[in-house]
């Protein structure tokens, strides 16, 4: 009997010892940001799936507007880069124009989120969903949540299926302006789900994209 | 049996040793913002070289996300601003002496900034579905300093300090050194 409470007591003391010393483990300083996506389907107003994706979603339109965003520029009124719009066509954006001609392609406003049945792996070079049958909506205004130091971005969209279709991917675009001062969109974030969603008509899907920064 | 308490406790601190020192897991991001730094001595040979995971500010936040809606931040006077649509405007890195506490996320200036240097043009590279942004800046010193802190500014109208680091230890660099302060932001990174 004594050497079954010594057991017990030796086994809790190595879990307490072990439980504490993980509590007491530096904290890893957390940086950059993370995208965690979520896609639910509805019927009846019943919560039927959820598939939660945190993977790498940015495309190179993004890489190419982040680095427009990074650039320096001094006086010195030059700089281009060049991104895909949605239909195929390349075009040449401007960090500084000295002409002034539609400099700044962020006025463009709008944004779309995206659903579709393509099952093409994600390319860094997508410009568009791979799917034949897409969707696209107008997101809400994004959210924002605050626990210093991270911050939360939360945007939108949700979909009302007409027919029946399997969602298998999920986009993110948003206009840009260009130097003709027409705007034109760009896909900016795609994610191929790793659990596809066969949705009936009358269902409806909601897609979130959770921008956290700072872990 | 008067061993017992001493087996007891040396099974608990030996638990506790184990996973205290456990090595953190590197946890990715999708889009990982790192800073180097880099110090010379007045000889040109390199004397420290550390890498660190950077913490963005409400700055940075506000021109992510202004790539996906409009966005406001705090300039480096406190005034909250919207940042509009533009993106063109120097770029700098700066170095101080101050000891932040704790680098937040609503930090909007260094708390002793001590020199802000242009940094070079962003250069960015493409490897498979990753891309790379990084640019750098040098600071020589007549005298000797020692850093504690780094931060991204950016200049639209007004200044932004978009990233913000207290170094883990102060970092000297002697006079007549050098210290290379290099971003690198890596979009895409494999979470």
């Amino acid at each position: 009997m004594r050497n079954l409470v010594f057991g017990v007591l030796l086994i809790c003391l190595i879990l307490v010892g072990y439980y504490v010393g993980l509590l007491m483990r530096p904290k890893e300083v957390k940086g950059g940001v993370s995208v965690t996506l979520v896609v639910r389907q509805y019927r009846d107003g019943k919560l039927i799936k959820e598939v939660v994706e945190k993977k790498d979603p940015f495309t190179n339109n993004f890489v190419q507007l982040l680095w427009s965003a990074m650039k320096t520029n001094n006086g010195a009124c030059t700089g281009s880069y060049t991104v895909v719009d949605i239909g195929g066509t390349s075009r040449n954006l401007y960090v500084c124009r000295s002409d002034f001609a539609a400099e700044y392609p962020l006025q463009g406003n709008g944004a779309y989120i995206w659903i579709g049945n393509g099952a093409a792996p994600f390319s860094l070079n997508d410009y568009k969903l791979s799917g034949t049958s897409t969707l696209k909506t107008t997101p809400s205004i994004p959210s924002e949540s605050i626990a210093d130091p991270k911050i939360n971005y939360t945007i939108s969209a949700s979909f009302s299926l007409s027919s029946a279709m399997t969602v298998s991917e999920v986009g993110f675009s948003r206009l840009l302006r260009a130097p003709d001062y027409s705007n034109y969109e760009f896909l900016l974030m795609h994610d191929v789900l790793s659990t596809p969603i066969s949705a009936a008509a009358g269902d409806t899907i909601t897609v979130t994209y959770i921008v956290r920064i700072n872990g | 049996m008067k061993k017992l308490p001493v087996v007891l406790l040396s099974a608990f601190l030996i638990s506790f040793l184990a996973s205290s020192t456990l090595p953190l897991r590197e946890e990715r991001e999708t889009m990982d913002v790192f800073v180097n730094l880099k110090v010379y001595d007045e000889k040109g040979a390199l004397i420290k070289d550390i890498t660190m995971r950077d913490p963005l500010t409400q700055a940075m936040g506000g021109f992510v996300s202004r790539l996906f809606s409009a966005a406001s931040a705090t300039d480096e006077s406190g005034t909250s601003r919207s940042l509009g649509t533009g993106v063109s405007g120097p770029l700098y890195i700066c170095v101080g002496t101050g000891s932040p506490v704790n680098p937040a996320y609503s930090d909007y200036k260094l708390v002793y900034p001590l020199q802000c240097i242009q940094a070079s043009q962003a250069t960015m590279g493409i490897a498979g579905n990753r891309g790379n942004i990084s640019l750098s800046a040098s600071f020589t010193f007549s005298q000797q300093y020692t850093i504690t802190e780094v931060g991204l500014r950016k200049y639209l109208s007004y200044n932004y300090l978009l990233a913000h680091d207290a170094l883990p230890s102060p970092i000297t660099v002697p006079a007549g050194g050098k210290l290379t302060v290099t971003y690198i932001i890596r979009i895409n990174s494999g979470v």
